[in-house]
């Protein structure tokens, strides 16, 4: 049938045949993006973790020799092991390798026991083995996110083949009259299923090729913008673009098949009607039930109501256009005002708030301040105002109820305002206590900016408590947490012990430093001269110190940047470090903006292209049932300016009702995000994306209209009594 | 030699109060070479016969033996086969796939059997309905005539044991209505033809061997004329 039948049908009704293949390239293009693009995340999560954590599979530790070395590569599965110098100290540290590593939480436990260690023994890269889809069967809540991607993919194949089938559907629910006649002349279903089929294969075969190589060529796009526009993110490694032939042979035969599957299932429903019915079908769309369109009736007359129920009769086949346009305005606008929320709120709670806080923070790497040698060099930076060496400590100090303050009883007390984050223990409660470990001469200075007399031997409190009951985190009100009375604050030893350490003052004034202090926690600044003495009982220091500048030119990047050049050249041979720019961070971070907005902006563009060719291939896939639609109405009276007038209705509520859904629940959940995050409405109002908002919709307008306007003339261009009469016009 | 054999046919359309009865037990016999004319009013229930009869519905009840074969008992596969190779069905609407030249509208029967057409035979039909110079054309460039006489070729080109016609000139001028009545004729003469024709003109009736009159999907009438 294919060489008598459909050569003949594609030669003559190109349009429905071009529907097919531009449904084909783009269901198969964005199977390919995501197909490319789901490969390199793979790939490239994988590296990353590589490299920041090690390519181990399996880690034993204990004490270990060449003999028990030898006995786990006896193994059969295990391909190598090596001994991790840098981790062996007193015990020894193996990393183990394995040839199939989708056995390692059945092989490690054997070696363990081999090896006549305890279980504890063993250590998996669980998060490394989770990216290939590995997760300890013992684990209840293995990582997910992989998983979820591919869960994603599934999803977005599932809506592709909608796409193509919604296009084969069309294309055939045109045709049915025509199988009618074959089938009443002798076609069995299963000829008209194989020439639908045949059809679609020969229809799709070079779109899918082409889909499948622009996928790739887009997904190295999107690679290649998303290093751009993270260049400068620290500690992000560029992703390098790689390709697999699988992934293509993955990518052509899943989209082949969602072709055939679409192109599957209205063929079977098609080759499963009657030749009678077939025939009497003439493709024109019928109520199914008796509606009223109200308010189009009301607002545009008689035209209104026709428009509104030729729209209703073709609901199923406008289905993927009103889904697609409004997904795509909805999503579009809603990601807009997300993102300008974001900026206001980064804005309002990290650049400007820290904005005099520091230009250049410098991270150093597992060192701690006790152990660090270059205070004096750092200091002596030229070009620097001020510079502050600190670590952070994690401790915790035993207070009595007695201790809070007045304001913050009148409140109901610790429990009150703390809740759960704080314990309880008989009459004491146990705080966390943050302990920011200054270099001396900064912790002088601050003594000075307090007004305290300055020393170095004790601590400095900071003795307030965010009144939640009264204030919102946007706008925190403190009040003092305890009384300014004791002259001591015991924290717990490494042995929970309890030992007092001299309060120099008591303060609400923090050091100038980009730090949030956490909630309902009795933070303390503490000397280094101090704290080495106290270092010996308490181990809460984090692994990392940092360096905070301020510079004299703070608004100059180059005069910023050649001070970042300078501590880099003072610290990297010694330490692991990282530095950040203020002012370059927030370039980073308004460029990181500007491309995650390019990149959904991107996707919402194309959900709008496949919701605008779905407009077209209704319009133009169509023609012949509008044709003897408008010709009956027509035949009794209507003038083509009654025409014009419905195709203008219909054209208005496609590209219409998204913009209408759109705009009230937008501002819905806009408002519902201003007031969860405590911001102004007007501040938001002021810089509302309003311009790039209208622009999307006018271009969904502008081609709706497009469409109709194509279509329109051809219907009205036809002859009547043709239309009328002929039932071979397709 | 019958060539067709009705049963009590009975076909309901529909349920419930919607419930239409189309055909009331009927029971037809025709001898192969016959030419037998239904008539009736409009709604009587002589388009649903024939379509049963062409194996394109099933009856609800009662059976249908057309050359031996029941065919209210054939799946969808084999009826359609059978409509191929035992069939001919001429409609009012001519019915004819507009992508397909005229040529190949006359041979798919045989294409879908994957098989090639007799020449002589071939050239015999369209030379008789005298369409020979249209056989490259599209439907659409053919007038009604011109397209009835293309529906008749396609429906001879496998020498069927019935012909069936609906209306076959309901949407003709007289003209066109009086050569399509003669070219059933001819058939039915020279080729000994069983044709079953569906009128609701007396006048096209008279030309068939046998009226049979249906009224509210009964036979009410049966008359050999020759």
């Amino acid at each position: 049938m294919w060489k008598d039948y459909s050569k003949s049908y594609i030669k003559n009704n190109r349009a429905a045949s071009i529907s097919i293949m531009a449904s084909a390239l783009i269901a198969t293009l964005f199977l390919s993006l995501l197909c490319s693009l789901f490969f390199n995340f793979g790939v490239y999560e994988v590296e990353r973790i590589k490299l920041e954590e090690g390519d181990w599979q399996g880690r034993i530790t204990g004490n270990l020799n060449e003999n028990d070395l030898s006995v786990i590569c006896q193994f059969a599965n295990v391909e190598k092991a090596v001994i991790n110098e840098d981790l062996s100290d007193e015990e020894t540290v193996i990393d183990v390798y394995f040839q199939n590593v989708r056995t390692i939480y059945q092989d490690m436990p054997q070696i363990i026991t081999k090896l006549e260690l305890e279980e504890s023994a063993a250590e998996y890269h669980s998060l490394l083995l989770s990216r290939y889809f590995i997760n300890d069967p013992q684990d209840e809540t293995p990582p997910l996110l992989l998983p979820f991607y591919a869960a994603v993919f599934i999803v977005v194949s599932i809506s592709l083949i909608l796409i193509i089938r919604n296009s084969f559907e069309i294309s055939m629910n045109a045709r049915i009259h025509q199988f009618g006649i074959f089938s009443s002349i002798g076609a069995t279903p299963k000829q008209i299923c194989i020439c639908l089929l045949q059809e679609a294969a020969i229809l799709c075969f070079f779109p899918i090729l082409f889909g499948s190589v622009l996928g790739i060529g887009i997904s190295y796009a999107v690679i290649e913008a998303v290093n751009f526009f993270a260049a400068d993110v620290a500690e992000r490694h560029p992703a390098v673009f790689q390709y697999h032939p699988v992934v293509f042979l993955v990518t052509f035969l899943s989209a082949s098949l969602m072709v055939l599957f679409s192109a599957w299932i209205p063929a079977r429903k098609l080759s499963k009607i009657t030749p009678l019915e077939a025939i009497h079908n003439l493709g024109d769309f019928q109520l199914k039930r008796r509606k009223h369109s109200r308010v189009l009736s009301w607002i545009f007359g008689i035209e209104g109501e026709l428009a509104g129920n030729a729209l209703k009769a073709r609901k199923k086949q406008l289905r993927i256009s009103t889904i697609s346009l409004l997904l795509s305005f909805l999503g579009f606008t809603i990601m807009l005002c997300f993102f300008t929320l974001s900026q206001i709120s980064t804005r309002y709670t990290y650049f400007e708030r820290y904005q005099n806080a520091w230009d250049i923070m410098v991270t150093v790497k597992n060192t701690k301040l006790t152990a660090f040698d270059r205070t004096n060099e750092v200091k002596k930076l030229s070009g620097v105002q001020n510079s502050t060496l600190y670590q952070k400590a994690e401790e915790i100090s035993q207070m009595t109820a007695d201790w809070q303050s007045e304001e913050l009883m009148a409140l109901g007390g610790i429990e009150t305002i703390a809740g759960d984050d704080i314990v309880k223990e008989g009459e004491y409660y146990r705080i966390n206590s943050p302990i920011i470990i200054m270099d001396d001469e900064s912790f002088l200075e601050y003594c000075s900016q307090i007004g305290a007399s300055p020393s170095l031997e004790g601590t400095i409190v900071l003795n307030r408590i965010w009144d939640n009951l009264n204030s919102n985190f946007r706008n925190k009100q403190y009040i003092p947490f305890v009384k300014e009375d004791r002259e001591t604050v015991s924290l717990y030893t490494t042995e929970q012990t309890l030992i007092d350490v001299p309060i120099l003052a008591y303060t609400q004034e923090t050091p100038v430093l980009r730090e949030e202090y956490d909630n309902y926690t009795l933070v303390q600044f503490m000397p280094l001269s101090m704290w080495e003495n106290l270092s010996k009982q308490m181990n809460g220091e984090e692994t990392n110190m940092y360096i905070r500048i301020l510079a004299q030119d703070r608004s100059n990047l180059t005069e910023l940047s050649r001070i970042e050049t300078e501590v880099s050249q003072v610290l990297e041979q010694n330490y692991n470090m990282e530095s950040e720019n203020r002012i370059q961070e927030k370039r980073s971070n308004d460029e990181m903006i500007q491309g995650s907005q390019i990149i959904l902006g991107a996707f919402c563009g194309l959900l709008a292209v496949i919701g605008i060719a779905n407009v077209f291939s209704n319009t133009l896939g169509f023609l012949r049932q509008r044709k003897r639609e408008f010709a009956q109405y027509l035949s009794i009276g209507f003038t083509p300016a009654n025409m014009r007038k419905m195709f203008f209705i219909e054209a208005f509520v496609i590209a219409g009702r998204p913009i209408l859904i759109t705009l009230p629940l937008t501002a819905a959940v806009v408002m519902l995000m201003i007031s969860a995050s405590y911001l102004d409405p007007m501040v938001f109002w002021r810089e509302a994306p309003v311009l790039p908002i209208f622009i999307f919709a006018l271009v969904i307008v502008g081609f709706v209209s497009l469409a109709y306007y194509i279509g329109g003339k051809q219907i009205l261009e036809c002859d009547l009594n043709e239309v009328l009469k002929n039932d071979t016009v397709i | 030699m019958e060539i067709l054999k009705c049963n009590g046919v009975q076909k309901v359309f529909g349920k419930g109060e919607s419930q239409v009865t189309a055909l009331n037990g009927i029971d037809l016999s025709v001898e192969k070479g016959e030419f037998v004319a239904i008539v009736g009013a409009s709604g009587s229930g002589k388009s649903t016969l024939l379509h049963i009869l062409g194996s394109v519905d099933k009856p609800t009840s009662g059976s249908v033996i057309v050359d031996g074969m029941d065919i209210g008992t054939l799946n969808a596969t084999d009826a359609a086969i059978f409509r191929r190779r035992k069939i001919g069905l001429i409609y009012q609407f001519y019915n004819l796939i507009p992508t397909l030249t005229v040529e190949k509208n006359i041979v798919m029967p045989l294409l879908l059997d994957k098989r090639k057409p007799e020449k002589k035979h071939y050239e015999a039909i369209v030379r008789t309905l005298g369409i020979q110079d249209k056989l490259k054309a599209l439907p659409h460039q053919l007038s009604g005539g011109q397209q009835q006489r293309v529906a008749i070729a396609r429906a001879f080109i496998y020498r069927p044991a019935i012909l069936l016609a609906d209306e076959p000139t309901g949407n003709l001028d007289q003209r066109n209505s009086k050569e399509i009545i003669d070219l059933l004729q001819l058939f039915h003469r020279n080729l000994k033809q069983t044709i079953l024709l569906v009128t609701h003109d007396e006048k096209i009736a008279l030309e068939a061997d046998r009226i049979v009159t249906i009224e509210d999907g009964k036979i009410i009438d049966d008359q050999k004329r020759r």
